[in-house]
């Protein structure tokens, strides 16, 4: 039987709009008490063996404190530093290793490193951050019966999970960075405390789609009028001057009118140049990139992303297979 | 929150000084030119530095003991020869020469501190019931490590400020470690913010290594003290490269440091990672980067001889002076 992959993030739910957005603190403790119940809802499936990034908090270790369970627990043997590295290096470990998915507990940047190196391991992600459109909002215990469906059936790709797209950036023709939800190029000039809540700051917003229900800058996709067909699609919005103005909801509770310039759907493998130099890129919601005078940066939309479990999907197998081995007990 | 060029190179700058204050500190008590100790802070300077340089001059700051509160009141615009003169005995520091590790500047908001961690704590609470009720706009901001933050004052002081909404800014310097003693060893959670959150106090977490971060979350927090939202938490998550004071034992947890992870620790040095920073987005040149140098060198030695060419206080009524007002 196929292991299920662990990525949970000590860092995510602290940042700085628990000052401006009233985000609350994402307690570590929470998170390992949602990693007690996918642990449960795992064993129960039969699933054998759990692969755990170690972190520097021992999330892992401290949701398996005084748990009961019959799988077997293995912390990736890799050196923990605090950073966003020690998330995609655990995903490629894990990739490697075959896990029949990844549970990664955290926001949209913990996803987006993870996603840099999972391949082809379709990612079961929990919200544990702040303002998230990639993760889903999913009680631990259900999150651990769809993983364990996944990994019980060892369902692979389409079978079991959507692609997403992704925004890729790129140094001159060199791969330097990706994104799941939103790129945005702002005038900051620093990283500071990461996240971009600043409207005023803001250049350019690229989008892997503009579906409604979106909170942070990609909100401003599902705020413009386009055509419902192409709402699935990839977006460039420059913003400032125009006619149009749109009220989106920039982070928890800011609600903000963003002035257009203009919009236009993004089609995939076009590659756009950043024209706006010195500036700073944030990725999914964070100040990652600084764009230095003579750098030439662009921005590329790649249909072939991550792949994300489908819930529904998995736990109408889950249950199929739950009453197939019930049965199978019965007889013997 | 953006900073203008101006207010990024100001950071740069007081934080070159406190940097130049600190090797300063540590090679004067080496030569046996201190009456008091010192607990370096070099490579732990930014949150110092980064929460106190756009502080308002009225404006109550409770130093840190780190670096003994050279990074937070060079931020706040104190002349810091007075402080030096105060850590040898000299007739003209802050206190008179007999306050060796005390710092006193009443038209810089600094009230005094006290020997015995965590007094910033309920202290901050009577400064910050002052001001809500004077009305004045001050905001109160109390620097600490995380081993301070193991005293009950702190319980008690932010049960109270929080309920009176007072207007503080609470500053953690969390550098993993307390005298001797890890931060494992002694607390069964890693960010100290969810001690704040469990008050219902808005708390975030920031690295403390990156002087930006500190003053954009710290700016957050005076802006929401300023207008009457209460108290905030800020976590800075810093480094201690050194011994606890110079010339005490490198120890942790009842055995020597590992070397080898304070050389990694060594490579989140702040004053460098700015400094590159600010060379390539165009805010600084190298020519400004030796002027600010040479400016700082030249700051510390004419301090080095104020202090030396000071008179050593002689005159133990001052003591009396400051226990008993009239
Ligand atoms: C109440 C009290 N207990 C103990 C001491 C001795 N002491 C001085 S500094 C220090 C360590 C404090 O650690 P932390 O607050 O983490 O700050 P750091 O030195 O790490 O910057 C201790 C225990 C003291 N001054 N006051
Ligand atoms: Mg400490």
């Amino acid at each position: 039987m196929r292991s299920v992959g662990i990525i949970a993030n000590p860092g995510s739910g602290k940042d700085i709009r628990r000052l401006i957005a009233c985000g609350s603190v994402f307690d570590n403790n929470e998170k390992a008490n949602i990693l007690k119940r996918v642990f449960l809802a795992l064993d129960s499936f039969g699933i054998e063996k759990v692969v755990i990034m170690p972190d520097i908090y021992g999330i892992g270790y401290h949701a398996l404190e005084d748990l009961d369970v019959h799988l077997s627990t293995v912390f990736l043997d890799m050196a923990v530093e605090g950073i966003q590295d020690d998330s995609t290096r655990a995903a490629q470990i894990m990739a490697d290793m075959d896990v029949a998915c990844i549970i990664t507990l955290g926001g949209d940047g913990t996803n987006r490193v993870v996603a840099k190196s999972c391949g082809d391991t379709p990612l079961l992600p929990i919200s544990t951050g702040t303002n998230n459109v990639f993760p889903l909002m999913i009680e631990g215990t259900i999150a651990g019966m769809a993983a364990g469906a996944v990994a019980a059936l060892s369902l692979k790709g389409e079978d079991i999970a959507i692609r997403k797209p992704r925004l890729e950036i790129y140094d001159d023709t060199t791969l330097i960075d990706v994104a799941l939800v939103d790129v945005v190029v702002s005038d900051h000039c620093f990283a500071g405390c990461r996240a971009n809540c600043d409207e005023t700051s803001v250049y350019e917003i690229y989008l892997t789609n503009s579906e409604p229900g979106h909170i942070g800058f990609s909100a401003v996709g599902a705020a413009l009028t386009v055509a419902d067909a192409d709402r699935g699609r990839g977006m460039h919005i420059s913003v400032g001057g125009g006619n149009e103005r749109v009220l989106a909801p920039i982070a928890p509770g800011m609600m903000r009118w963003i002035p257009i310039r203009s919009y236009q759907i993004l089609e995939p493998h076009k590659s756009l140049p950043i024209k706006f130099a010195p500036s700073f890129l944030s990725l999914d919601g964070e100040r990652e990139i600084d764009i230095g005078k003579d750098e030439k940066i662009s921005i590329l939309l790649n249909e072939a992303g991550p792949y994300v479990v489908d819930i529904q999907k998995a736990l109408l197998m889950a249950r199929d297979y739950v009453n197939r081995l019930d049965k199978l007990s019965d007889l013997t | 929150m953006k900073f203008s060029k101006k207010d990024l190179i100001k950071l740069y700058t007081n934080l070159v000084r406190a940097r130049t204050f600190d090797m300063l500190c540590t090679r004067l008590l080496a030569e046996g030119k201190f009456v008091s100790f010192y607990h370096e802070g070099a490579w732990g300077d930014a949150a110092g530095v980064g929460t106190a340089t756009f502080l308002r001059k009225d404006d109550i700051l409770y130093p840190h003991h780190r670096a003994h509160g050279f990074p937070h009141m060079i931020g706040k615009g104190v002349d810091p020869k007075y402080y030096l003169a105060e850590h040898c005995g000299r007739a003209t520091g802050c206190c008179s020469g007999v306050g060796t590790v005390h710092a006193l500047f009443e038209e810089y908001g600094i009230l005094g501190q006290s020997a015995i961690l965590g007094a910033q704590f309920t202290v901050s609470v009577g400064w910050g019931l002052a001001a809500k009720k004077n009305g004045t706009g001050q905001v109160v901001v109390a620097s600490f490590g995380d081993g301070t933050l193991a005293r009950g004052t702190w319980h008690e002081g932010a049960n109270v400020a929080v309920l009176w909404k007072l207007p503080i800014v609470y500053v953690l310097e969390n550098n993993g470690i307390a005298q001797y003693v890890s931060l494992e060893k002694a607390y069964p959670l890693k960010d100290m913010a969810s001690l704040a959150a469990g008050y219902g106090m808005p708390a975030v977490v920031v690295d403390g290594q990156d002087i930006v971060a500190v003053a954009e979350a710290v700016g957050e927090a005076v802006k929401r003290a300023r207008q009457g939202k209460g108290p905030t938490f800020v976590e800075c998550k810093t480094i201690r490269v050194t011994s606890h004071g110079y010339g005490s034992p490198h120890m942790v947890d009842g055995e020597q440091r590992d070397m080898n992870m304070v050389e990694e620790l060594k490579k989140r040095e702040p004053l460098s990672m700015y400094e590159k920073n600010l060379l390539k987005q165009g805010i600084i040149t190298k020519e400004d980067i030796e002027e600010i140098a040479k400016a700082a060198k030249e700051e510390a030695a004419a301090a080095e001889k104020f202090a030396m060419e000071s008179p050593i206080q002689e005159d133990a009524s001052i003591l009396d002076q400051y226990l008993y007002a009239e």
